[in-house]
């Protein structure tokens, strides 16, 4: 509802039809935490992502990245993340109200804004000698906006695409008290189908 | 590896639908344990009603510079714990810390909502007027550390003939045991879990503190000590092994054993001075223990039960000899 309304204002050049569209594709993910013990920790690396758009000129819109980090920094130290995690692997999640803008038959944005999910499990690794590194978990929580351009290919129900989407989270349902803010960009390209 | 993937992924959800917490976020790249054991080098101690503190002073060999750790234990079993390099500058010592550890005694908290053990990279100089007399060590500046006893010496009136003594050699041995879970990052709190994979901890001069979690969901905790010495001559063995639910619930057994070596300067060898058991038989409310006893075995002698809350009151005056 909030989303909706946010986006009320947002004009529309050709009428929407009512459908689903289903994309997936690859991303780049960029998550950002900054905590009130003062460390700034971001971590990337490349995704897979399925962005879900239901409805007409208004519906809903999810898009779904599981990532997997490749290179960190925290307070400008750079960690290579192979190095020092066994595994390493994130969710994250935009689960929005939307708005779509038609700018032809074939071209049409939409964006959306509602809640952020976002969970990262980094494993330490374990030398021989049982040494090694602490894990890096998080688990936050916020606001986040999505826009998916989506071109459909001639009459059929193909679609190619790109989409983006940025986040601020300001809760962390394991590390609560030490949040103080997060961000999260994911980007990526897309291609998928509709269905009427 | 699907598995295990599986398995971190429905603990962190069940953590998280209890509104759990793993307490402040990790640094990135962390290692567990920098501690390179230093061999037999000199510890020396202050005991005063209100805290513990003991300074382990590595031979430079040579060098210009060698490793130190100034460990304090407070009455309330707060430890915190300060490593890096010392240097003499004529009849001043300059100590130069790089890590510092801490645990503070949050047992008033819910296990969920603890920092457990942490490690913060520091630099920090402090420079004191260092002078020894006999076995008696002096540091003074501002602040001033005071005058240290030399570990063994101060100990060499330790025994356990009654039901006192025997609860301040139960102080003396948890002096270690303190020391010890400072270095290892998360315990006491939620961070614990990452042991799931089991990690290894040097003693500060030799030995190691192995840790071992069974499972995200059923944190049945293994801390397994083999021949580890933080302190000069005191050395610990053995498993003391934690059954609780996520909350933190349940209890504490197994046996861990000890012995107090010192080194007669007349070169009749090393001697025990002695030597003994910790059984542990202790409940848990919330990590906390809450009820049940620790029972003191010397070898050859007495056991003498305690209440678990014997070592909440961390003083070693009685049985340690120092001066303050």
């Amino acid at each position: 509802m909030v989303g909706a309304a946010v986006l009320g204002w947002v004009g529309t050049s050709a009428p929407a039809r009512g459908e689903a569209q289903h994309t997936l594709g690859p991303s780049w993910q960029l998550m950002v935490i900054d905590t009130k013990q003062g460390n700034t920790s971001s971590v990337q690396g490349p995704g897979v992502s399925y962005a879900a758009t239901l409805g007409g000129n208004w519906g809903f819109q999810g898009t779904f990245t599981a990532y997997f980090p490749l290179t960190a920094y925290q307070n400008g130290k750079h960690i290579t993340v192979s190095d020092v995690y066994s595994s390493a692997w994130g969710i994250d999640a935009v689960l929005a109200a939307s708005r779509r803008l038609c700018f032809s038959s074939s071209l049409q944005l939409d964006v959306a804004l509602g809640p952020h999910l976002d969970g990262l499990v980094m494993k330490g690794q374990r030398t021989s000698t049982n040494n090694g590194y602490t894990d890096f978990n998080s688990f936050t929580m916020g606001v986040g906006v999505s826009a998916v351009l989506r071109w459909r290919l001639g009459s059929g129900p193909l679609i190619l695409g790109a989409f983006g989407s940025g986040a601020v989270d300001f809760l962390d349902l394991l590390h609560g008290g030490d949040l103080s803010v997060g961000y999260g960009i994911t980007a990526g390209a897309l291609v998928g189908v509709t269905l009427q | 590896m699907r598995r295990r993937t599986l398995h971190v992924a429905a603990g962190l959800l069940a953590l998280s639908a209890g509104a759990a917490c793993l307490g402040p976020y990790a640094i990135l790249g962390q290692a567990l344990d920098q501690t390179i054991s230093l061999g037999d080098q000199p510890t020396w101690i202050q005991a005063t009603p209100e805290q513990t503190t003991l300074i382990v002073f590595a031979a430079a060999d040579g060098g210009f510079s060698a490793p130190f750790t100034l460990t304090t234990i407070a009455r309330d079993q707060s430890t915190v714990i300060l490593a890096g390099s010392y240097h003499f500058d004529g009849n001043q010592v300059i100590l130069n810390s790089t890590l510092r550890y801490v645990l503070r005694n949050q047992y008033n908290l819910p296990v969920t909502q603890r920092d457990g053990a942490q490690r913060f990279d520091i630099d920090a100089g402090s420079t004191y007027l260092y002078s020894r007399d006999g076995g008696i060590l002096t540091l003074d500046g501002s602040p001033s550390l005071g005058s240290f006893a030399y570990f063994p010496d101060a100990l060499v009136g330790l025994k356990a003939t009654s039901q006192t003594e025997a609860e301040c050699v139960m102080r003396v041995f948890e002096l270690t045991i303190l020391s010890s879970e400072t270095r290892i990052l998360g315990f006491n709190g939620p961070a614990i879990i990452q042991y799931t994979s089991p990690a290894s901890f040097n003693g500060t001069l030799a030995g190691s503190v192995n840790i071992n979690v069974e499972s995200l969901l059923k944190p049945n905790t293994t801390l397994d000590y083999q021949s580890f010495v933080d302190f000069s001559g005191f050395r610990v063995d053995g498993i003391q092994y934690t059954i609780t639910d996520l909350d933190g619930n349940g209890n504490t057994t197994n046996t861990v054993y000890f012995r107090m070596t010192i080194d007669p300067a007349d070169g009749s060898g090393p001697q025990t001075l002695i030597a003994g058991q910790v059984g542990y038989d202790l409940g848990l409310v919330s990590g906390t223990p809450s009820s049940g006893t620790y029972t003191l075995t010397v070898d050859a002698g007495q056991s003498f039960p305690m209440s678990y809350d014997v070592i909440n009151t961390m003083d070693v005056t009685p049985c340690v000899s120092t001066p303050h």
